[in-house]
């Protein structure tokens, strides 16, 4: 077989490095998001990303769903866990101090981990590639189209949240709880409401990582942990 | 009155042997098929009458993967519930943990954990006196890879391996027999168990363009790497799993990458493809047929281990009662045992007594197994 030249090798590690980022980069945009309204670092947010994966999995091989409509049908879902886990979780902890917050992730993230081994078993599960395997081949370098979808999610998700913080009155009210709460809720933001939509915007993004992301490297009940350390590495 | 005294004798009637297993926590996948083998086999054994007219009773304690749990979980047996022998534990580290209870107190010990270290004590280079074990070593699938690229002659070779103690227990296997059979290691690459994608470390081996590559892992990494190994054009340079490769499930994750992959299996895992005259032929379509129906499951590599212990405990009951010393003797002078995973011949020497022929070498050829010689 052919040798690879430098110039090669040197492309395909490039376009590895982009590739596998973008998807610990997605599931930092989930942090950063409830980090911005709450100062709290959601622990559960790998888990996030599991559910995404399994429940697709679920969707789409046990129920025979299309993608079309798996897709947004298991994000609903996904999205549902993030607004139980701030009602039940988050909302009734009566004096919140940030530690005490994060320590109530943890205790989520445990809960959704073993529900979900509970549900789906240990072992790993696969989706079929949203647009085939064939690898693309150009310059000595190969790539899945797989992480074409992941970039290309990460690219629309990063481009609509800058918008939505920036430029309108829910996303601006939203920044505004993480700097002061007290003043916020002065000025009349609903800031618990806002906290509920920052977890189910987490939530969601979250899951669409888990979809995008299973196809390459199968999902399974404990991959959260990792994705959510290495994701949170991906913030600074 | 009568029937009173003679319904305690017959409940004195038994033959206590006890077990424990991971069935449940991280390595329930070894324990949870261990467990439900030995059940199916002590109901199939007390249906036909028992062993010499005696029933067999099993009792089974779930160690959750914990070496206290499984500590006192041994003590129990023994101490308490009075059994002959002990089978399992499922992990090599806690086969290591209770090894000194059961030399303390002088009862046979058959693991089901693969660590050469459970029947090789370092001190004295010798077993431990009472401990055996039924799962081959990770030394012996090392050999059978390394005999099979020795016959195609291939001596450049890169590894792979996962970072757990699987993976670095291999590793350090394919390290230490790479001389013995004149390999060439030009790649040393290395990966966590939960990364998504090992396309740098494969990219890397592409560059050293070495004859065969060889990888230890157990978990989905070990699908996602032949995913990366087909996508990156590699597919001519011979790609060899580790055991731990050993279920259909897997070829069916690796989406069609797989053909082609070669890997060395114990006999239970390729029942349907030995050949009619294979000496464990018919034990294993047995045991794949009466675990397939009892369970609804397919069968699992880790099963046939348990398999083993038991089968190993109910023969020697059998020919030697229940003293315990007797028990051990009977086991340690054991030849040509044939059980799911080998033949297996015991020795003072030698308390696991399988070799590197008890790996058959296979191929995935259309979705499925095949066999290569």
């Amino acid at each position: 077989m052919e040798k690879i030249t430098l110039a090669s090798q040197l492309l395909q590690y490039l376009i590895t490095g982009l590739t596998v980022g973008s998807v610990y980069a997605m599931v930092a945009v989930g942090f950063n998001i409830i980090y911005n309204v709450t100062e709290i670092i959601n622990f559960a947010q790998g888990e996030f990303v599991m559910l995404g994966g399994l429940i697709m999995v679920f969707m789409n091989v046990a129920m025979g769903l299309p993608l079309i409509l798996a897709f947004p049908a298991t994000i609903i879902l996904v999205t549902l866990v993030g607004i139980l886990m701030d009602r039940l979780a988050i909302r009734p902890i009566r004096r919140p101090s940030v530690l005490t917050l994060i320590i109530a992730t943890i205790a989520v993230s445990i809960l959704i981990k073993g529900t979900a081994s509970f549900i789906w078993g240990k072992d790993p599960f696969d989706l079929p590639a949203f647009s085939g395997r064939n690898p693309i081949t150009f310059l000595g370098a190969v790539v899945q189209p797989q992480y074409f979808w992941v970039m290309g999610f990460l690219i629309v998700t990063a481009v609509a949240l800058s918008i939505f913080f920036d430029r309108t009155i829910i996303g601006k009210a939203m920044s505004a709880c993480a700097d002061n709460p007290d003043a916020a809720s002065l000025v009349g933001i609903n800031v618990k409401q806002m906290i509920l939509l920052s977890f189910a915007l987490s939530a969601a993004i979250g899951a669409v990582a888990g979809i995008t992301v299973t196809p390459i490297s199968l999902m399974e009940y404990d991959r959260g942990a990792m994705l959510a350390v290495k994701g949170f590495g991906r913030r600074f | 009155m009568g029937l009173l005294i003679s319904q305690a004798n017959a409940l004195d009637e038994a033959y206590k042997v006890g077990a424990v297993f991971s069935v449940t926590g991280r390595a329930s996948f070894l324990g949870d098929p261990e467990k439900k083998t030995v059940e199916m086999m002590a109901e199939k054994i007390n249906a036909a009458g028992g062993i010499n007219g005696k029933k067999l009773e099993l009792v089974i304690y779930d160690d959750e993967g914990d070496a206290t749990k499984c500590n006192l979980a041994v003590k129990k047996l023994i101490t308490r519930d009075k059994v002959c022998a002990v089978i399992g534990p499922s992990l090599s580290g806690l086969s290591l943990a209770v090894i000194p209870v059961a030399e303390q107190n002088k009862t046979p010990l058959v693991s089901c954990a693969a660590s050469y270290k459970i029947v090789h004590n370092e001190k004295t280079g010798k077993p431990y006196h009472w401990v055996f074990k039924t799962p081959q070593s990770d030394s012996m699938a090392v050999e059978a890879i390394y005999t099979h690229l020795k016959n195609r002659g291939i001596t450049k070779i890169a590894i792979m391996s996962v970072t757990t103690g699987y993976g670095a227990s291999g590793r350090s296997e394919l390290i230490r027999l790479a001389p013995e059979f004149n390999m060439n290691i030009i790649a040393d690459e290395k990966y966590g168990p939960k990364d998504t994608d090992m396309t740098a470390q494969l990219t890397k081996i592409k560059g050293m363009a070495p004859a065969a590559i060889v990888n230890w892992s157990i978990g989905p990494t070990q699908v996602t790497m032949i995913r990366n190994w087909k996508d990156l054009g590699m597919t001519a340079i011979p790609l060899y799993q580790s055991h731990g490769f050993g279920s259909r499930k897997n070829i069916e994750l690796a989406a069609g990458a797989a053909e082609g992959v070669l890997c060395p299996l114990g006999a239970c895992n390729i029942a349907e493809l030995l050949p009619a005259d294979h000496p464990q032929k018919s034990v294993t379509m047995d045991y794949l047929k009466s675990y397939t129906a009892k369970y609804n499951e397919p069968l699992s590599s880790f099963g046939g281990h348990g398999w083993d212990a038991l089968q190993l405990v109910v023969d020697a009951l059998s020919a030697a009662g229940d003293d315990k010393a007797a028990i051990r003797d009977y086991l340690e002078k054991k030849k040509g045992f044939v059980g799911q995973h080998g033949i297996f011949n015991f020795s003072p020497d030698d308390h696991n007594g399988l070799s590197k022929a008890a790996f058959s070498m296979v191929i995935v050829k259309d979705n499925d197994w095949a066999l290569v010689d």
